[in-house]
């Protein structure tokens, strides 16, 4: 995590080194307070690694069974984030809720086809009928015509 | 008087049917997110925001803040009945007040948390209502340097006393400070950090960042947690309630205690968090019955519960009067006045007293709305907890997901979202604390611009930050909380002290 927190200041300096980081003709340029925070950020995260290796605490990071539940909720919620966009979110809603439900939760068919219908719908009638805020339409909503 | 024709003003923009409404919608809401897991105030607050963005401020404001009490007490409903804090701020309040709960005096522990909690609110927003307009006065003398100290004073301000590692806190923080830089400058116009990456030019929403840091990122690490939920039915009657008021004045010293600590800790930003847990601390030192503490002892859930309120209430008010909030949930709440078009800071006190003082009153009744409703809702709520995990947890993904969309109608950041999902899940794994870096990324803009701004009138000398007693009070102190983790590590002669992570 400190090595990651320090790559991120090597980033930050180097996108900040692209602007003047001295002093323009409006004071102090675009890159003057981000090349010194990155560095700080640098400085600091070196700090925190020095003292992780000193004290030797570079302990495993979680029991293994652990990570594997969190990938099984990460992975499909991560694919579903990335389907929002190009399939709408309804669609992609009603299969990523069936599929949790059943691959996660274990629920019995019922249950899951109830939940991945209604909260759907729920949400159709929340954001586009009662407040009219849009959410994201694709393909299969185009195909059912519904807006 | 003036403050007090305020006021009376404030009452009536809040007592309108629409408003009173919109406060029991907000509470409601903010009971079931304080108790779900994985969705705590901030994160509601956030959710909530686009939806604001149709309605009048002063209605977005009661909204949220409504919703913020009623987070706050749902908070401490899963804290007594299932040993699961659902608010990082009601941690303290499980040491004490799930023994109570097992001991089967659940309603006993409930009414308490609750009624102090109300008590610790209204100290809150008395306190906020005799000193806003010196504030805000105080605050009309504020040039750049000075406003840049204040933010430093925040910034140092978390390091020094949020409770966490210092070193972590100030990653957090300063990852933050260079989220904000992201996207076009200011002042310039230039195209800071975004590498050619058009969906970068905007810069990235602290909304997204707070719906993955503290949603997604929250229920990764309820995944990974083995323990199972083992809650204790209750159902709070009228009775135990009455009796438990009748016990109330016996607490006085403890309720008084803790509502000071919790309104100081809200004023300077120290937040909530660190209130109960300092609130609690001091309660078992001082207590004549301290040696019960951590066994069932009523006082220990008064203390954190008055000091948690007190400070959620009264960090609405630096957040109001200078810009600066004093929470993570006011730190949300800043930036949607900002995308409401309302600049914080002294002069809304005199650009939009009704906004001002609307939101004041509006404090006053939404927290009595508050805890009549989490009174007679108890048993409702608390079988939502019942639900399985694996059947809320998506939901709730969902839930999120969509609220990122919602920010503004973009996949990236739906994307973004779930990428601070994974960062909020491993900071909270190694300790590190979320708020800060919240807080940098709301504030991170305008310290920049402040600093800049002094910069330029000071020719580049940082004696600017010392230029007048005002500002070199304020630095000064700045700093002093920023070396206090150095000097208290010199005088415990090396030896780190590790506390849990704040908020």
């Amino acid at each position: 995590m400190a090595l990651a927190a320090a790559a991120f200041g090597g980033v930050v300096v180097f996108g900040a080194l692209q602007h003047d980081t001295g002093w323009g003709p409006t004071g102090p340029g675009a890159g003057y307070f981000p090349v010194r925070i990155g560095f700080l950020l640098i400085g600091v995260a070196t700090l925190l690694l020095l003292r992780e290796v000193l004290a030797g605490s570079l302990a495993r990071f979680s029991e293994p069974g652990a990570m594997r539940r969190v990938f099984a909720l990460l992975l499909p919620t991560a694919i579903f984030g990335a389907a929002i966009a190009p399939l709408g979110a309804y669609a992609t809603m009603a299969a990523y809720l069936l599929w949790m439900a059943r691959a996660l939760a274990k629920a019995r068919w019922h249950v899951a086809v109830l939940l991945a219908v209604l909260m759907p719908l729920g949400f159709f009638l929340l954001f586009e009928t009662w407040l009219g805020v849009p959410l994201a339409k694709g393909p299969i909503e185009e195909a059912l015509g519904i807006y | 008087m003036e403050g007090l024709d305020a006021l009376l003003h404030g009452f009536e923009v809040a007592l309108t049917l629409h408003h009173l409404g919109l406060m029991v919608v907000g509470v409601l809401i903010g009971i079931l997110v304080g108790v779900l897991p994985g969705l705590g105030a901030p994160n509601g607050v956030a959710l909530l925001m686009p939806l604001t963005f149709f309605m009048t401020p002063v209605s977005a404001i009661i909204l949220l803040s409504s919703m913020y009490w009623g987070a706050l007490l749902g908070g401490s409903t899963t804290s007594i009945l299932f040993n699961i804090p659902g608010e990082p701020s009601s941690v303290a309040t499980t040491f004490d007040g799930h023994p109570m709960a097992k001991q089967g005096r659940a309603a006993e522990a409930l009414s308490l948390a609750f009624l102090s909690s109300g008590f610790g609110a209204l100290v809150g927003v008395v306190t906020i209502t005799i000193v806003a307009d010196e504030i805000a006065d105080f605050a009309l003398r504020f040039s750049p340097a000075e406003y840049f100290a204040v933010y430093l004073l925040a910034f140092c301000a978390f390091i020094g006393m949020g409770g966490a590692n210092p070193l972590k806190t100030a990653v957090s923080l300063l990852v933050g400070l260079s989220l904000a830089t992201i996207g076009m400058d200011t002042v310039s116009g230039e195209m800071r950090l975004t590498f050619g990456q058009n969906e970068l030019v905007r810069g990235i929403s602290f909304l997204v960042a707070v719906i993955g840091l503290f949603g997604i990122g929250e229920l990764l690490a309820t995944t990974d947690e083995t323990e199972t939920v083992k809650g204790i039915h209750a159902r709070v009657r009228l009775s135990a309630v009455l009796r438990t008021m009748a016990q109330m004045p016996r607490y006085i010293v403890a309720l008084l205690r803790s509502a000071a600590i919790g309104v100081w800790m809200g004023l300077t930003p120290g937040g909530p968090t660190a209130a109960s847990f300092m609130s609690y601390g001091v309660a078992r030192r001082f207590s004549r019955r301290g040696d019960a503490f951590g066994r069932g002892e009523p006082e220990g859930v008064v203390s954190p519960e008055t000091a948690d309120h007190a400070a959620g209430v009264s960090a609405l008010l630096p957040m109001l009067a200078l810009g600066v909030p004093g929470s993570a949930t006011a730190a949300v709440m800043l930036g949607g006045l900002m995308i409401w078009g309302l600049q914080p800071g002294p002069m809304l006190f005199q650009d939009r007293p009704d906004f001002v003082w609307g939101l004041i009153a509006s404090m006053y009744i939404a927290n009595i709305v508050a805890v009549v409703l989490v009174l007679s809702t108890v048993p409702l709520f608390a079988s939502v907890m019942r639900v399985p995990f694996g059947l809320l947890a998506p939901i709730i993904m969902a839930i999120c997901l969509t609220g990122a969309w919602m920010v503004s109608g973009s996949g990236f950041d739906v994307l973004l979202a779930v990428g601070f999902g994974v960062v909020g899940y491993l900071m909270k794994k190694l300790d590190y604390p979320i708020a800060p870096l919240v807080l940098a990324m709301v504030l991170g803009d305008k310290a920049e611009d402040a600093f800049r701004q002094s910069m330029l009138i000071s020719q580049g000398s940082l004696t600017v930050f010392w230029s007048n007693w005002l500002v070199a009070t304020i630095t000064t102190l700045a700093l002093l909380l920023l070396a206090w983790p150095i000097l208290g590590w010199l005088l415990r002669g090396g030896v780190q002290l590790n506390r849990r992570p704040a908020e």
